[in-house]
């Protein structure tokens, strides 16, 4: 690799004249993310930890020191708190589950050599690249009562008769919503997927063939194991992003009908900006950062992603 | 069938024919599937571009055409004169310029200082940038309202630029920490043979060999921020501010009957991280090796 070495050999001097810098040019290197993410992430989270104990308005500069009156509120005297953390966990589970159940049957076959295989990864991908905003318009639109092409095509083909409120419906609300959103995401869990397949020496599936092993066998003893860390990364992963999912979930049903998909980050977003209760949205931002300190440190101890880039 | 005549004892022609049949089956099966699964990934993107192709009439028609009896671009002419579409298109494309722009410099700076520097508790510092990517847009918008507000940045493309960032800078992070490992540090090391310092080699060697990762960071930041509709909608509450998610959102809720309007509006949206992917995959691919 390092011809250069051979050809000169590098004294110790020049080294030592090099690194000599290095202190210097490191902290200059890496205080603009230092100033960044402090300004960014940290202050935002403990400012947010701070106001939790205030009772202030959004608008409003005025506040009075509650303690945890706010958290004692939350977590004593309201139903919702309980009702949209339990929606979060659904919603979460529910699209984590589907999306899995897509991508690895996805991900093993786009891994196959078929003829038109290249089209067919980058149709794969490309739900993931179309915004948010646009997965909520095109799904609102096929999922209209009357002029959606789903409601339309389930009476032609005489499932059911007369209009269906996919999206408007308290029943199936939350189950459209899981299937909108799995519709983009499950790329993510496709392409993570199909990087690790495709590191799979074929020489193991053809020891499997000799040997006899159908298909299944093929896929339980040779792709199983090989997939299963990442899989269980992207359980976590992905589980704690759809439960804090937000955008899509306002974007199709703002929370509704009746709440029916109010889950504890839109419950938040209302808290804050129609009850305009600050200090209260504060504190439950709080809890569900809690939470997710708790699902982070166990991340981080089952897989530790900075162990990974060491060389 | 190679296999099928070394084994003794079994008759190669019949096994070699059925294993054929068997293999040929195998294989329509998957063209069959993989065939439904594109359908499955594609409807939707199809069936917006077709909508906002299609007259006023056939769209509120109650029957469903799956193809457009008739082309227009009506849709589009109105969305583009009668709309503020422009005014939330160009907040985007500056907002999502400023996100590449504070990405790109400072998580190439970091992640060269990462991977070459010497540095007491950089390993920390890492942890912690990428730890950081766990947390939700909702979470840090809400605090990040209350500040912003009190120092007068709601409503400024700084403060959203500033505020995109936090989502984008710590995967990028890692993703150019990853990069310049894969930078051969001898080239570096013959500059200063040379008498070149440590700023000069990055500059000169380490940053242009870094290219396609510095690509692959930016498409990235760029995607993340033309996405982002939770810290757009509560950053950028004054009509005239809106970028585009939030500006669409508003806009069908004003012309809620109007889905020619609304769709054409989400295709444009929909293009530009498509055309981008498509002219960048090459680099977007070996960008992504390295990260996987």
């Amino acid at each position: 690799m390092s011809i250069a070495r051979f050809i000169d050999y590098i004294p110790q001097s020049v080294h030592d004249r090099v690194e000599s810098d290095d202190r210097i040019i490191g902290t200059l290197f890496l205080l603009p993310v230092v100033l960044l993410v402090s300004f960014v992430v940290f202050l935002p989270v403990v400012w947010a930890v701070y106001n939790s104990l205030f009772d202030i308005g959004t608008l409003n500069p005025e506040r009075n020191f509650v303690a945890l009156g706010n958290y004692v509120d939350l977590l004593g005297a309201d139903p919702m708190f309980w009702s949209s953390l339990w929606k979060a966990f659904y919603f979460a589970v529910g699209s984590t589950l589907l999306q899995l159940a897509v991508a690895v049957p996805t991900a093993v076959l786009l891994n196959k050599e078929l003829r038109g295989i290249a089209v067919a990864r980058a149709i794969a991908l490309l739900p993931y690249l179309i915004p948010t905003i646009v997965v909520g318009m095109m799904f609102t639109w096929m999922g209209h009562p009357e002029l959606g092409v789903v409601s339309n095509g389930l009476e032609d083909i005489g499932l059911t008769d007369g209009p269906m409120y996919f999206f408007g419906s308290e029943r199936w609300a939350m189950p459209a919503l899981i299937v909108a959103n799995s519709w983009k995401f499950t790329a993510f869990i496709v392409m993570m997927v199909l990087a690790r397949l495709q590191s799979i020496p074929e020489s193991h599936y053809e020891a499997a063939q000799m040997c006899g092993a159908s298909a299944w066998r093929q896929f339980r003893d040779v792709t199983l194991p090989n997939i299963r860390n990442v899989v269980l990364l992207v359980l976590l992963l992905r589980g704690i992003w759809m439960f804090n999912k937000f955008d899509i979930i306002w974007i199709l049903t703002r929370g509704g009908p009746a709440n029916a998909t109010t889950t504890l980050p839109v419950y938040i977003y209302e808290i804050a900006f129609t009850q305009y209760r600050m200090g209260t949205a504060l504190a439950a931002s709080t809890l569900l950062f809690l939470l997710l300190v708790v699902a982070g440190v166990l991340y981080l101890r089952a897989f530790d992603p900075a162990s990974e880039v060491e060389t | 069938m190679s296999l099928v005549d070394y084994i003794p004892g079994l008759n190669p022609d019949d096994e070699a024919t059925k294993w054929n049949r068997r293999r040929s089956a195998k294989r329509a099966a998957n063209y069959v599937i993989l065939i439904s699964m594109s359908i499955m990934y594609f409807f939707p993107i199809f069936w917006m571009a077709k909508a906002a192709l299609q007259p006023r009439n056939e769209l509120y028609d109650q029957t469903v055409y799956y193809l457009p009896q008739e082309i227009t671009f009506e849709n589009f002419r109105a969305l583009l004169v009668d709309s503020q579409f422009l005014t939330f298109y160009a907040n985007s494309i500056i907002v999502a310029l400023g996100v590449v722009a504070v990405t790109i410099v400072t998580s190439t700076l970091a992640g060269y200082a990462l991977t070459r520097v010497e540095l007491p508790g950089k390993k920390r510092i890492a942890q912690t940038t990428i730890f950081s990517y766990m947390y939700p847009p909702i979470l840090l918008v809400m605090p990040m309202f209350l500040l912003w507000y009190a120092v007068g940045m709601t409503n400024t493309y700084v403060g959203l630029i500033l505020a995109q960032s936090a989502l984008t800078v710590p995967f990028s992070i890692w993703l150019m920490w990853q990069f310049f490992q894969t930078v051969p540090i001898s080239l570096e090391e013959s500059a200063w043979m040379y008498g070149a310092s440590r700023l000069r080699s990055f500059f000169g060697i380490a940053l242009p060999m870094a290219k396609p990762g510095l690509i692959a960071v930016a498409i990235f930041a760029f995607a993340v921020s033309w996405n982002d509709f939770t810290m757009a909608n509560i950053l950028m509450q004054e009509p005239s501010m809106r970028t585009l998610p939030v500006g669409v959102l508003f806009f069908t809720e004003s012309n809620a009957v109007d889905w020619g309007a609304i769709l054409s509006a989400s295709a444009l949206i929909a293009v530009p991280p498509l055309l981008l992917v498509y002219f960048l995959q090459r680099y977007l691919l070996r960008g992504f090796r390295v990260a996987s």
